[in-house]
């Protein structure tokens, strides 16, 4: 189990919606229509479950669940952003035995807006299939941010689903980079650190490259990533960021040159642990400075 | 003066549309699905346009601060079309449960031919099953007669007669109308069929119980104002604020939500937006400052 999440995600979200649907007739009837008909049912059933159940929000925090598939997988999902209806979505299709994947991209491309973020977000909990691979094509061609979230964020599926199929590291590098620009936290991609790649720094460097250029902001996690991958032009880039006039900046620039070894470019380190004026960036150079020097 | 605009094709209108018309006091607009100047071959053409209506159309609406709703349906004239007319009556049950569809319509007669009574048939019995309200677009040619065909097939039907709106009508059809318990809705044009002057004239006679306006602004030489202008024209004669108030405002809200999907209260708000928010990647802003449009 990963750490500090509860176990059991699928029965957390089964208790949560139990305790929401009580006594509701049109769920049950819906429910039943979904276990009797299968998939075809589902693009009239979708449509209502957001105000026929509500949008409120389930709870539960960071939850595991063993692997569904045969990818092995633990599921890591935060339940915090799951709501009734996301809970009523991933039922459904469970109850369906068998979708096809044009049927779950059906859902999702002749869905309004909170059936296609049902779709996307219940996949999260299921088993990775050809439907989910086409799922992750549709998020990347969305600019809808909730949809792209609901399918890629604040949980493990795009990391567990890298290398199932045709999806593989060049699309989990394509969404990250999609991410960056849409400015969302890494941190809501569980799991994605661990594909950090050269490659990916590569782009994320140019789109940092790009931005500024453009005098816009840097995606913030660029460091982060960059630094668990370093490719050429990364530790330029890190150093300049310890000159950045943003606190923030200079932090993850340091935290990210923690994991490089550069010996040689110790004096560099040691001029700006003079001037740095804040704590924390100043602990943590010392730090790197101590180990750079040991190696 | 808020005004509820309860029949304007908004998929043919330009953005500066919304704007006018939301100056001019229209805070929310009931968009049925209908015929688009041209005959679609295949039913493939009517998914992408309901997908529309529920998704693109709304969203563009919200960046004026409009509630957007829609209803669904064949229209009477591609019932005629043996092409489509079987398969999208197939697709509609999927579209007739979404969160903004709050009618089916405009469904209905045209020319008058038993493939379109069949399925206007076919589609009320569609608004019982899905307890939507409905729509009726009635005939402009042969008004009279279409009229009274259109009220007996809706009464076949066995749909609570208050559900049922009788658009598209005149000073020949009021009175049937009223006499049957249906809604009646008049269609206000710049040139053509019942104005601005008529409808004034209408209402001294009749008050404005049980009716709603509209412009049906569509493709065609149409104006998205005309319910504002008709409220003026309406004031200037006379009629009270309130009584137009109800006939714009508290008359057509009070019909939907007879669908029971949205909450009156809600429409006393605008709609959520952020104006810098993209649909698919598209914004109607084109890259332009939020603040500055
Ligand atoms: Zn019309």
């Amino acid at each position: 189990m990963a750490d500090g999440a509860n176990a059991n995600a699928i029965a957390v979200v089964e208790r949560r919606l139990a305790e929401a649907t009580a006594d509701n007739g049109w769920w049950r009837e819906a429910l039943d229509r979904a276990t009797r008909e299968g998939a075809a049912a589902l693009p009239v059933l979708f449509p209502a479950l957001a105000r026929r159940l509500g949008r409120g929000l389930i709870g539960g925090g960071r939850t595991a669940e063993p692997s569904p598939d045969a990818t092995g997988g633990e599921v890591l999902v935060d339940l915090d952003v799951w709501r009734v209806c996301d809970a009523a979505g991933f039922v459904l299709l469970r109850a369906c035995t068998a979708i096809t994947s044009e049927q779950a991209v059906d859902l999702f491309l002749h869905g309004d807006f909170e059936e296609r973020t049902i779709v996307m977000r219940a996949h999260a909990l299921r088993p990775v299939d050809p439907g989910t691979i086409a799922l992750f094509g549709e998020a990347q061609r969305t600019n809808t941010s909730t949809h792209f979230e609901a399918l890629c964020c604040d949980h493990n599926l795009p990391a567990r689903a890298c290398g199932v199929a045709d999806f593989g590291i060049d699309d989990v590098n394509r969404m990250v980079v999609k991410a960056a620009f849409m400015d969302l936290p890494l941190a809501r991609m569980f799991g994605v650190e661990e594909h950090a790649n050269a490659e990916l720094s590569r782009m994320l460097q140019d789109l940092a490259t790009e931005r500024e250029a453009a005098g816009r902001t840097v995606w913030q996690d660029t460091d982060r990533l960059v630094g668990l991958a370093p490719t050429r032009g990364t530790l330029l880039r890190l150093l300049g960021g310890l000159e950045h006039g943003s606190d923030g900046r200079r932090l993850r620039a340091a935290e990210a040159l923690a994991r490089q070894s550069a010996p040689d470019l110790l004096p560099l380190i040691e001029d700006r642990i003079a001037r740095e004026r804040v704590d924390a960036i100043r602990a943590q150079l010392t730090q790197l400075a101590g180990k750079w020097k040991g190696s | 003066m808020r005004i509820f605009e309860p029949h304007a094709h908004m998929f043919s209108r330009i953005t500066d549309d919304y704007e006018r018309m939301a100056l001019s006091g229209v805070r929310a607009i009931l968009e049925p699905a209908f015929w688009l100047g041209q005959n679609r071959t295949s039913v493939g053409s009517f998914i992408d346009y309901f997908d529309t209506l529920v998704g693109w159309e709304r969203f563009r609406a919200r960046q004026w601060g409009i509630h957007h709703f829609c209803g669904m349906a064949l229209n009477p004239r591609e019932a005629n079309d043996p092409r489509v007319n079987k398969d999208v009556l197939e697709i509609l049950p999927r579209y007739l449960e979404k969160d903004s569809v709050i009618c089916v319509g405009e469904i209905g007669l045209d020319d008058i031919t038993p493939i379109e009574e069949e399925c206007f048939s076919a589609q009320l019995e569609l608004a019982r099953k899905h307890e939507l309200p409905v729509l009726v677009h009635t005939p402009h040619r042969d008004k009279k007669r279409g009229f009274e065909r259109s009220l007996a097939i809706v009464k076949e039907s066995g749909i609570a007669l208050e559900r049922v709106l009788l658009d598209h009508g005149n000073e020949e059809t009021i009175k049937i109308t009223r006499d049957s318990g249906c809604w009646a809705g008049f269609s206000i044009y710049p040139h053509t069929k019942m104005d601005v002057d008529r409808m004034v004239t209408i209402v001294q006679q009749y008050g404005v119980e049980g009716m709603m306006i509209n412009s049906a602004a569509d493709w065609g030489v149409s104006d998205p104002l005309r319910v504002p202008r008709t409220c003026l024209a309406l004031e200037l004669a006379g009629v009270e604020r309130d009584v137009i108030e109800q006939l714009v405002w508290r008359n057509p809200v009070g019909f939907f939500a007879q669908s029971g999907r949205f909450d009156p209260a809600d429409l006393e708000r605008p709609p959520n937006v952020d104006r810098r928010e993209t649909f698919d990647g598209n914004s109607v802003l084109r890259g332009q400052d939020p603040g500055r449009y």
